[in-house]
């Protein structure tokens, strides 16, 4: 694909994907993020000429054979054993920041 | 201390551990010894030594007071790090499961989650008497086909140190490669099995989906994940798929198709099977060397007895798009989890709990991943689902009809792995569309969940700017198809018997 085509991704939209997924990218990573997105879905462009038509949509390789397990009470994780990696602990709960008022 | 024991197959050294012939305490003191002599070529990120021995010595013990042994008994392993190892520092690769410390300086992965549980892999290869010595490196969370994408240092090829291994699952094919252990385990979502086992001279498996548990791999694209072996021959991949195959009721899609004896598809006869060749496999971009290889390769097929035949998979072209489309989309969703809550690192300082994910994340991946989490963002979010995503769905659903069609007329179909031999390391990481479109021959495979092996074929020749560098050839088959592919590989290898990369003596 041609890396002269204009970019398609603005800086501000590589701004609010990026806060759509919770991850933050410093200002000097903006410029070469919407470069990679733009060139990476120009690419992508392609996929609109295919004809499709009447084709349904696969989501996984084999659809065939998957039988859900039987719901049966069973032991999990230790409750100590859970928490044991969580950077921050309190009460026996993972303890995390406040929750921002969003609204 | 003696090494050589390293050179033999891992189904031969089990045989040899279970007849007493030697201890699997020698042997993995022997791979213990090669990892560490080796490990300017960062094929693993923890090496877990007084685990392994202490293993090792539960297997001799057992053989001494006259109990059976299982068929890996003895064999050390190298396991691709996205694999969960009960108590075993766990990274996938990426500083975001390595917890932030005091004084902290470069991360290391020694200090890497550890989970509270073996992956069913992991449980079946103990059950089998398999000895894991340690974690392999990868690009991180399986995003790469380099390993350059390692959070913590790149593995290098055996065969030329200044040329990637391919990836993601580069740890495992170097550490089989430079015969530090005889089999490893990777991971699949678009040719990580097959990409690195070709560009090292091994042999990789990638089975049907749902062939083996996905229970305790840390998820990339669910729909396209798998894992499978690497080892240094037919057989002993055979074997080693053989003990990790089967039905899983923790795992949703796990097939619950009995599990056949791969080890005796080995040998078996292949005269009359119809190999299919597919001119889209073979057009503009292949390296010529690769293809002289790929090309003599299905010559000795048809000199076996096969039927060689052409077929068309014309979907191909549209595989690179199809697939970073979807498991883009697949891999945002995935890396979700890692938010700073329950385990891995967590940035400091941040008042609220949002501006806390955001600056976890953003300080825990890597370029790739990110780069990959804001395309999936992208390709799911509201007005782009039905152009890109949903779009995508639809052509994987014309690879699976591409390969039912092709499978009406043979029995399997023989390809290239990668379209060029192992690239200089630094080549292509400033260009990922380059290093997606390099991908485009394994991809299928996923996209179709179908079984994909990687063998070796005859080694590009050496040129004035590079050493002899190997080569793969890849075998497809039906939905769990993966005997007759074991056939057609362990056919082939007797007439391109394994080597070793130059200085592993």
């Amino acid at each position: 694909m041609a890396t002269d085509d204009p970019p398609r991704i603005s800086h501000d939209e590589v701004r609010r994907i990026a806060q759509l997924a919770h991850l933050d990218l410093p200002a000097h990573e903006v410029d070469r993020m919407a470069r990679d997105l733009g060139q990476i879905l120009a690419y992508m462009e392609q996929l609109r000429e295919v004809d499709v038509t009447g084709v349904p949509a696969t989501s996984h390789g084999d659809e065939v054979g998957i039988v859900p397990r039987p719901d049966e009470e069973a032991a999990s994780l230790p409750h100590e054993i859970a928490l044991r990696e969580a950077p921050s602990v309190e009460d026996g709960g993972f303890r995390v920041p406040a929750f921002a008022d969003e609204g | 201390m003696d090494e050589s024991i390293l050179h033999r197959p891992a189904w031969q050294i089990a045989e040899l551990v279970r007849s007493g012939e030697v201890s699997a305490v020698s042997v993995t003191e022997a791979a213990l010894g090669a990892i560490q002599r080796g490990r300017q070529l960062g094929a693993f990120l923890t090496v877990q030594g007084d685990r392994a021995l202490a293993a090792a010595r539960s297997v001799d013990e057992r053989r001494a007071r006259g109990e059976a042994l299982g068929v890996l008994a003895g064999v050390p392993m190298g396991i691709k790090d996205p694999i969960c190892t009960k108590d075993v520092p766990t990274t996938a690769g990426s500083k975001i499961l390595v917890p932030a410390a005091k004084n902290q300086g470069e991360a290391d992965p020694d200090r890497g989650w550890r989970p509270p549980y073996d992956a069913t892999v992991i449980e079946r290869l103990v059950g089998a008497d398999a000895i894991v010595v340690g974690k392999c490196n990868m690009d991180e969370l399986a995003m790469g086909s380099s390993t350059e994408n390692s959070a913590f240092y790149p593995a290098k090829n055996p065969w030329d140190p200044t040329r990637i291994p391919g990836g993601s699952s580069g740890g495992s094919a170097v550490a089989v490669a430079a015969r530090m252990v005889p089999a490893a385990l990777g991971s699949d979502t678009g040719g990580s099995i097959r990409q690195p086992a070709a560009l090292t001279g091994t042999v990789g498996v990638k089975p049907t989906y749902g062939r083996v548990s996905r229970y305790g791999l840390i998820a990339y694209g669910s729909s396209l994940d798998h894992i499978g072996p690497l080892a240094t021959d037919v057989r002993g991949a055979a074997r080693v798929l053989s003990v990790i195959a089967g039905h899983d009721p923790r795992d949703g899609t796990s097939l619950r198709a009995a599990v056949p004896d791969y080890e005796a598809a080995c040998g078996q006869s292949v005269r009359g099977m119809r190999i299919g060749v597919p001119a889209e496999y073979f057009a503009a971009g292949l390296e010529p060397a690769v293809e002289a290889s790929v090309r003599g390769a299905i010559e000795a097929l048809a000199r076996l007895g096969c039927e060689v035949k052409p077929i068309e998979l014309s979907a191909t072209r549209h595989a690179v798009a199809t697939y970073y489309v979807i498991a883009v989309a697949e891999a945002s969703s995935n890396l979700a989890r890692f938010d700073g809550v329950r385990f891995g690192l967590r940035a400091p300082a941040k008042n609220d709990l949002t501006a806390m994910y955001s600056a976890t994340r953003g300080a825990g991946f890597g370029a790739e991943v990110k780069r990959r989490i804001m395309l999936g963002t992208y390709v799911l979010s509201a007005g782009y689902y039905d152009a890109y995503y949903l779009r995508a769905q639809r052509v994987r659903t014309l690879f699976r009809r591409d390969f039912e069609a092709a499978f009406r007329e043979v029995d399997a179909i023989a390809t290239p792995v990668t379209p060029a031999v192992a690239f200089k390391l630094g080549e292509k990481v400033d260009d990922p569309l380059a290093m997606y479109l390099a991908d485009v021959y394994t991809l299928p495979a996923n996209l179709a969940g179908i079984p994909a092996l990687s063998v070796p074929c005859a080694p590009a020749p050496a040129t004035s700017d590079r050493p002899e560098l190997p080569v793969g050839l890849q075998l497809m088959g039906p939905p769990l198809g993966e005997e007759r592919l074991f056939a057609l590989a362990s056919a082939f290898e007797t007439t391109c018997p394994p080597r070793k990369p130059p200085g592993v003596a």
